[in-house]
């Protein structure tokens, strides 16, 4: 087995404390930065997948993600700069008057590990702070807004028609218990996802990568 | 044994009335049984026939106010309940010091994120206080509470908040709790930290036995999310089921018997929670019943929901009652079902009552 593929096979599992000297071996092995950063983004996949279907659990997602941010340490100064690795910028946040995070989070992990950069606003988000956020950072290619609350639905509705007023042609994808997909499409969202899984791969589709 | 007793019509002559329990759920008789409520429920948990098939008027909740964690997470039910009608005194510090947020429209209270107590749960040791049981005010709410729990007609339910996984969350944030749940760095750590927990839970037990004549404990920790179990059954038995098993024997040996109360989808857990030796879990609605009914009946008491809304017609809810008693008591007592619903219908109630005190009397 390659370096490469051990790598992809370690994110896969999990395995934070062997991932970041997998990685600098696979380079010493003559992998460039992004072929590994695609390994791992490719092993997320898997994990996202295995985990819409059931077959994994919130704590197996969660620390293969920890295990490829770790290898993206190793691969930050090499990476530095290159925007073709990236996705672009994703905003992330819970909607004012919802102060739930951990759907937030887990979408926030996955959708870091398909290659987007992340900026988390947090919980309790006013509709504004989006619209701030987009202003204030670079090559902003989707919002993403969370609600648990069926009581902060309409706000999650706020959310999105303010974003879409400032910035009509800016993706939003929209997520959380109560939200169904017939309520995205009503909001005026560009798209939905029922799980942090495939909250990735409709991030990486609503921007047609 | 519970004598078999024939039914009689004078049966549902209202002695009195339970109060509403939620908004839009009405005040319901209660009804002139030939045992207690309690007699009979027991019954059901010991694995023998009652009267008629349990329903959640037949229950006593209690969560009294001496318990920290009941305020704290907004939980307040016992006679002490009308010192907590204002949501500004829910919330505040459980009894692991953690403060909790009540949020009204969620009618219960969350740990703020991002700041959390632990950032390793191998800190714990150092980072918090063990809670002393025996120092909180049993005293006063016993004496409050002597008519709505220790003298109730009624099988009472003492709850037990903040259960192993729920502990983790509140101390560690979510995500740290869920990678703990399959960290080997730190599973010795964990064991340690839950043979901890246990000492509490046991002291509350046996609080809950002495002071208010419990006969059930609910034991709160949420394992699942709407879609799945938010771990394995692996990592459940590894770390959760020898604990909870020690928490349930202890209950067993008092002579109380224990609820799960675990929301989300976690039919996979079941069998952990049957190793551990619970008695009863109700699976929310997401679950599939039916799926978990045929697999796992006989060996845990289930609640079951009849799901009739409460504006339904007459014909409609004696229907309701009248089907879940065909479909469930044919087969009580080897698997013991019970009616799970927090809000009945009252002629729902009364089908219910009727039709299983005739069937169980044969």
């Amino acid at each position: 087995m390659s370096k490469i593929e051990e790598v992809k096979a370690k994110v896969e599992i999990g395995k934070t404390k062997l991932v970041p000297a997998l990685v600098q071996e696979a380079l010493d092995e003559g992998s460039t930065p992004a072929m590994i950063l695609q390994a791992m983004v490719d092993s997320m996949g898997v994990v996202g997948d295995k985990f819409s279907k059931g077959e994994i659990f919130v704590p197996e997602m969660l620390i293969a993600a920890k295990a490829m941010a770790k290898g993206v340490d190793v691969l930050r100064p090499l990476l530095a700069g290159d925007s073709e690795t990236s996705l672009g910028t994703c905003i992330i946040g819970t909607v004012a008057g919802d102060l739930h995070d951990i759907g937030k989070n887990l979408v926030a992990m996955m959708i870091e590990s398909a290659g987007f950069t992340m900026v988390d606003l947090g919980v309790d988000v006013p509709a504004e702070k989006f619209v701030e956020a987009i202003k204030e950072n670079e090559r902003v290619t989707l919002v993403a807004c969370s609600g648990l609350l069926t009581t902060t639905m309409p706000a999650l509705k706020e959310a999105v028609q303010t974003i879409k007023a400032a910035y009509p042609d800016q993706k939003v994808i929209v997520g959380g218990a109560p939200v169904t997909p017939e309520y995205a499409a009503e909001i005026g969202a560009d798209g939905f996802a029922p799980d942090a899984g495939s909250a990735a791969v409709k991030a990486k589709e609503i921007i047609s990568v | 044994m519970i004598k078999r007793v024939e039914f009689s019509k004078a049966e549902l002559e209202p002695t009195g009335e339970y109060p509403s329990l939620f908004p839009g759920v009405p005040a319901t008789p209660i009804y002139n049984t030939p045992i207690t409520p309690k007699e009979n429920y027991k019954a059901l948990y010991k694995g023998e026939k009652p009267l008629w098939l349990p329903n959640y008027y037949d229950l006593t909740t209690l969560c009294p106010a001496c318990y920290p964690d009941a305020i704290a997470r907004g939980f307040i039910v016992s006679a002490e309940s009308g010192d907590y009608m204002d949501d500004s005194q829910k919330g505040g510090k459980d009894c692991f010091g953690v403060e909790w947020v009540y949020e009204p429209s969620a009618m219960g209270s969350m740990v703020i994120p991002g700041k959390p107590t632990l950032r390793n749960i191998s800190e714990w040791r150092d980072k918090i206080t063990l809670p002393d049981v025996d120092s909180w005010d049993w005293a006063q709410s016993a004496e409050r509470n002597k008519d709505y729990a220790y003298n109730s007609p009624n099988l009472v339910q003492a709850w037990i908040f903040t259960g192993f996984f729920e502990r983790l969350i509140s101390l560690l944030d979510f995500e740290n709790a869920a990678i703990t749940m399959i960290d080997e760095e730190v599973e010795d750590e964990v064991h340690d930290f839950f043979t901890e927990c246990v000492k509490i839970y046991k002291k509350m037990i046996k609080h809950y036995q002495v002071d208010f004549n419990a006969d059930v404990i609910y034991f709160h920790d949420d394992w699942g999310t709407s879609r799945n179990s938010f771990f394995s059954l692996e990592a459940c038995r590894n770390l959760i089921v020898p604990h909870l098993k020690d928490v349930v024997d202890y209950a067993h040996e008092l002579g109380l018997f224990v609820e799960l109360h675990s929301c989300g989808k976690s039919g996979k857990l079941v069998p952990a929670m049957i190793e551990a030796g619970v008695d009863a879990w109700t699976p929310q609605e997401i679950n599939d019943f039916d799926r978990l009914y045929k697999q796992f009946g006989g060996r845990i008491m289930l609640g079951a929901y009849h799901q009739v809304p409460m504006d339904v017609d007459e014909a409609a809810a004696i229907e309701t009652g009248r089907e879940f008693v065909k479909k469930y008591v044919g087969a009580i007592p080897e698997k013991q079902v019970f009616s799970g619903d927090y809000a009945i219908h009252i002629k729902t109630r009364e089908a219910l009552y009727e039709e299983s005190r005739k069937y169980l009397s044969e």
